[in-house]
């Protein structure tokens, strides 16, 4: 009887490594794969959440600011009675508002009396203000002027002396406004109409949140964020693009991998593998013996030396086996040499 | 196929924005111009020009990321440059700086030197008291080389605007200003003020030394610079055109560009360019010799401040485009 190469235990156990291998890797690939997406979605999930909480944090804050900002000043212009006795003297006002400089939150301002009729304009920066429109019970809104300038505008009640009228105070909703809110790794932008009105990042900011805006769906970490207003009023939409790092990067990860895969073959083959060789080699050499004995009809010093490679000072299973088939061997030598 | 190539073109526009204290004043005109001659369209750009009431502010618009440049006096970046590296000057504007110490009229008679505005209140182009703004630089080096120290006079701060100078006069707010041309010039025609003393005088320039610096100058940031060097070349390309077409250009012409119609404010105007021939640069070069007048002037505006007199002009020009001269 004899056994072709490619049916040996050798080779049987040298496709199943493999194959073992194989399956091993792909299911460790696969599953970190998977592991990599979900950590890094995640991430980004809650990496938006917390920005989303944060900006919208910080709108309350600076509403609450404008508000309590906006009431002072109102105050500090009454207190002056500019508007007291029956002669309007405007440049007094003038001056005092020029003389606050830019130490106040709102840079331009308008009084107008109930009516709606302008009786102060300023502007600390040269503006072209448009007239604005209110709805009913609303305190602030939002104005657009000529040169595609976002406003925030603050109204409310000022002494006139014989009556009340409004006073207005416009904040700029501009590129130094986002600046000063953003941080570091995330652009914002201001958007009015379905389009960019102020970014932190300037002008280049605003071309490139026109392009990412567009592709939204891709990125989980940009999100949209309409600013709080009365109902049915319209408000401008900030748009926060995160370009936070993914929790994992992908390079790394691979590499991390790798290294996990070669770690395991090498552990595999230093365990396994060698004992399994050294195993499959006694086997052999007992196969070995059993078809020399076989030619030879005879326990030569071949069979001998083959015999002792199968029992390789082990005390297992195989040692048995080869013991037996030597007693077997010397048994049928004795009874050929009776006949 | 015309249509889509005039889309690409308009779309290929690079759009650029600057800062600058006015409208209107002189020392900044080259800006107005701009636009008006077609310089930046010259070289595949758009130029937004955005107004401010001082060097100060004009500085914040730049650092705050409203606009890419900013256009303000030398020694008011160089303020803002201690504490801020970012800043960096691209190509100088002016050549002359031309302040004119103005007083209220009501005060004619009274006060007949610098000595005399002591206990007055003193009109600023200033809000913020971590910069200090050309003009202000200019009031206080006048006033303490004339004895009067800084604590001994009130600021109030007024804008640089046509209305706001001779507002705060008329209304008694302020006694003095440093004011611009051609403002100046219409307050005391309005007898509104006089003209206590005007910097672009050779007396003055010979009294007062350091003088001479460098006033109006492109600025830019220095992060910015190196993310979008293509943008900082094409501005102080735009800026050198428009400069060497005012030089081979005549008063009346730059004033038909520039749309102004009103025969006063073109007597005014005509007036300054005539009188006042080295206001504005006509290459955009940095001299050398105006660094150094330059560097002198602000150690001595800022008396005794130590990181100012550590300060090196040269930390901060960024000569690549413009070149030098001595």
């Amino acid at each position: 009887l004899s056994i072709s190469v490619n049916q040996s235990i050798l080779s049987q156990a040298r496709y199943r490594l493999v194959f073992a291998f194989l399956i091993f890797s792909f299911l460790t690939i696969l599953v970190g794969f998977i592991f990599f997406k979900a950590a890094n979605m995640s991430a980004l999930d809650n990496h938006r959440v917390k920005a989303s909480r944060h900006y919208s944090n910080v709108i309350s804050n600076l509403e609450r600011r404008w508000g309590r900002a906006a009431f002072n000043f109102k105050i500090r212009i009454e207190s002056e009675k500019f508007f007291d006795g029956n002669t309007k003297n405007n440049d007094r006002i003038l001056a005092y508002l020029t003389a606050q400089g830019g130490s106040t939150e709102f840079p331009s301002l308008r009084i107008e009396d109930v009516r709606g009729k302008t009786i102060v304009s300023y502007e600390y920066v040269a503006e072209t203000l448009s007239k604005v429109d209110f709805m009913l019970g609303q305190e602030s809104t939002w104005v657009i002027n000529s040169e595609n300038k976002l406003f925030h505008v603050i109204r409310q009640l000022i002494w006139l002396g014989k009556e009340n009228g409004y006073l207005l105070l416009f904040y700029p909703m501009d590129n130094a406004f986002l600046s000063q809110i953003s941080y570091p790794d995330a652009r914002l932008s201001l958007w009015w109409n379905e389009k960019p009105v102020a970014s932190s990042e300037g002008e280049e900011g605003l071309s490139l949140a026109e392009i990412n805006i567009n592709n939204m769906s891709h990125d989980r970490s940009n999100f949209l964020l309409p600013w709080p207003g009365v109902e049915n009023a319209k408000t401008p939409i900030l748009f926060v693009e995160s370009n936070s790092h993914s929790l994992l990067d992908f390079q790394k990860f691979a590499v991390a991998l790798a290294s996990v895969l070669i770690i395991f073959l090498f552990s595999c083959w230093s365990t396994l593998g060698t004992w399994g060789l050294r195993t499959i080699v006694r086997i052999q050499a007992l196969d070995k013996a059993h078809m020399n004995f076989h030619v030879l009809h005879k326990v030569d010093e071949t069979v001998d030396t083959e015999l002792e490679a199968a029992i390789a000072y082990q005390n297992d299973e195989i040692s048995s086996v080869t013991l037996a088939s030597e007693r077997m061997m010397n048994n049928i030598m004795v009874k050929e040499a009776i006949n | 196929l015309v249509l889509l190539i005039t889309l690409q073109a308009h779309s290929e526009v690079l759009r650029i924005s600057i800062s600058v204290p006015g409208p209107g004043a002189a020392s900044y005109l080259p800006i107005e111009l701009v636009s008006k001659i077609g310089a930046d369209k010259a070289e595949g750009a758009e130029l937004r020009v955005s107004f401010s009431p001082g060097g100060e502010n004009s500085l914040t618009e730049m650092l705050t990321n409203n606009t890419d440049f900013a256009l303000v006096g030398l020694p008011s970046a160089m303020s803002a440059r201690l504490k801020d590296p970012r800043i960096i000057a691209l190509a100088a504007i002016n050549d002359l700086p031309l302040y004119v110490l103005m007083v209220r009229q009501g005060l004619i008679g009274e006060v007949k030197g610098v000595a005399d505005l002591k206990g007055k209140s003193i009109g600023l182009h200033s809000n913020s008291t971590t910069l200090k703004t050309t003009s202000q630089q200019v009031l206080e080096l006048i006033f303490r080389r004339s004895g009067v120290s800084v604590g001994s006079y009130r600021t109030v701060t007024v804008g640089r605007r046509w209305g706001s100078e001779p507002l705060m006069l008329k209304t008694g707010t302020v006694d003095a200003l440093i004011a611009d041309e051609p403002n100046a010039t219409q307050m005391v025609e309005d007898k509104i003020a006089f003209k206590l003393l005007h910097l672009g005088d050779p007396e003055t320039m010979r009294l007062y030394s350091g003088s001479g610096f460098l006033r109006g100058t492109l600025i830019g940031r220095k992060d910015r610079l190196e993310s979008d060097p293509k943008k900082y070349e094409i501005m102080v390309r735009i800026i050198k055109r428009t400069l060497q077409w005012m030089a081979t250009h005549s008063s009346e012409e730059i004033l038909d560009k520039l749309e102004i119609s009103s025969p006063d404010k073109r007597k005014q105007l005509i007036s300054l360019f005539n009188k006042y021939p080295r206001q504005y640069s006509i290459d955009g070069k940095f001299s050398s010799r105006q660094l150094r007048e330059t560097e002198i002037f602000f150690i001595d505006s800022q008396n005794g401040n130590l990181s100012a007199e550590a300060f090196r002009i040269e930390s901060m020009v960024y000569d690549r485009w413009v070149g030098r001269k001595d």
